[in-house]
């Protein structure tokens, strides 16, 4: 499906990090799917270029899926969707109860920005939701 | 009644929907969350576990049996004793707020990216403060007003049963501060009050009422 600087199987490895990046931040308890991810992107976005992550069953691009499982990877749980002018990235939080909501999301934010724009890809934009708060 | 109002409650349809352990719209049942709390989560649960609504539920039901272990079940008691359909308005209460709900705003720096925190997790905080209270059980919570326009001035109304004992003004303005706490934590939310509804009072046996939590 791919007309993006980096192919499927690259994109896919990348979200995988991105989700290992967001993982080990302070305050974040787990990362989730956003369900429905394929399917909300392609309503959002127009000219998709590539669309990958978003977890087992997520409704990411069913070929990008098929590369990261067939190269023994699980589909990353972060969701990657790039088109000619941007490069949205889709993921769910719960933070911890002892760290502030507000300062994880921002956190998270910034590390996935500093780290996406070492990548040749179009201008990064976030879709970052906190699903649950747990002790 | 049993000595456990909350293993003897029946299951009712619009509850459980009993069927593999999800319901029609493929929600875990408080049937099966019960047998999986049972089985001290083991087996692992994707189900469960990887969804935060399910995750928030399972919470709130452990949280409701630490806090009714010492219920009486002395029916010709002074004061009323929860029966099985005060637990399953409960649990049908906490699936009803831990659903996604509205997405509400923070602030973020970086204009083109959008950051919020689910309506569902905020009640399934609050309800969590005011379970944390002694002596509280909350039975339904929600935010009051816009709370997808950032800024917008919003309350917040805990209806709670207060377990016979404690003093009930007392119970009441600790879990506004514990709800308030917790809301200014982890939401930007601009909250101009908590509102605390004491809606019936059940009994404890002596020992539990006096064990700290």
């Amino acid at each position: 499906m791919s007309d993006a600087p980096l192919d499927d199987d690259q994109l896919s490895r990348l979200a995988a990090e991105l989700g290992a990046l967001v993982a080990q931040l302070p305050g974040v308890r787990h990362v989730r799917a956003r369900p429905g991810f394929g399917r909300l992107v392609r309503e959002a976005l127009d000219g998709l270029s590539a669309v990958v992550g978003g977890g087992a069953g997520g409704g990411a691009d069913a070929g990008s899926s098929a590369a990261a499982t067939a190269s023994g990877r699980p589909v990353p749980v972060v969701g990657l969707a790039v088109t000619r002018d941007e490069t949205r990235v889709t993921l769910d939080l719960v933070v911890a109860e002892t760290a502030s909501g507000p300062l994880v999301a921002r956190e998270v934010a910034t590390r996935l920005l500093d780290r996406l724009a070492t990548e040749p890809l179009p201008a990064a934009s976030l879709d970052v939701r906190i699903v649950g708060v747990e002790a | 009644m049993s000595d456990d109002p909350m293993r003897s409650a029946p299951a009712t349809d619009d509850l459980t929907g009993a069927r593999g352990g999800t319901d029609d719209e493929g929600s875990v049942t408080t049937e099966r969350l019960s047998e999986y709390l049972d089985d001290g989560r083991q087996p692992y649960d994707p189900l469960i576990e990887d969804d935060p609504e399910a995750r928030a539920q399972l919470a709130a039901l452990a949280r409701l049996r630490r806090m009714t272990a010492g219920l009486l079940a002395d029916d010709a008691a002074a004061e009323p004793t929860p029966d099985p359909s005060w637990f399953d308005g409960i649990m049908s209460r906490v699936r009803l707020e831990s659903r996604s709900g509205r997405e509400i705003p923070l602030l973020s720096a970086d204009q083109r990216s959008s950051l919020h925190i689910t309506e569902g997790a905020v009640r399934s905080l609050i309800r969590e403060a005011g379970d944390s209270v002694p002596g509280v059980v909350v039975v339904s919570c929600g935010i009051v007003g816009d709370v997808t326009v950032p800024g917008s001035v919003v309350s917040v109304d805990v209806q709670v049963s207060a377990l016979y004992g404690a003093p009930v003004p007392e119970l009441a303005e600790t879990v506004k501060a514990a709800v308030a706490a917790l809301v200014a934590q982890q939401t930007e939310l601009v909250v101009e009050a908590v509102d605390v509804t004491v809606r019936d009072v059940h009994l404890l046996d002596d020992d539990e009422a006096e064990a700290p939590r």
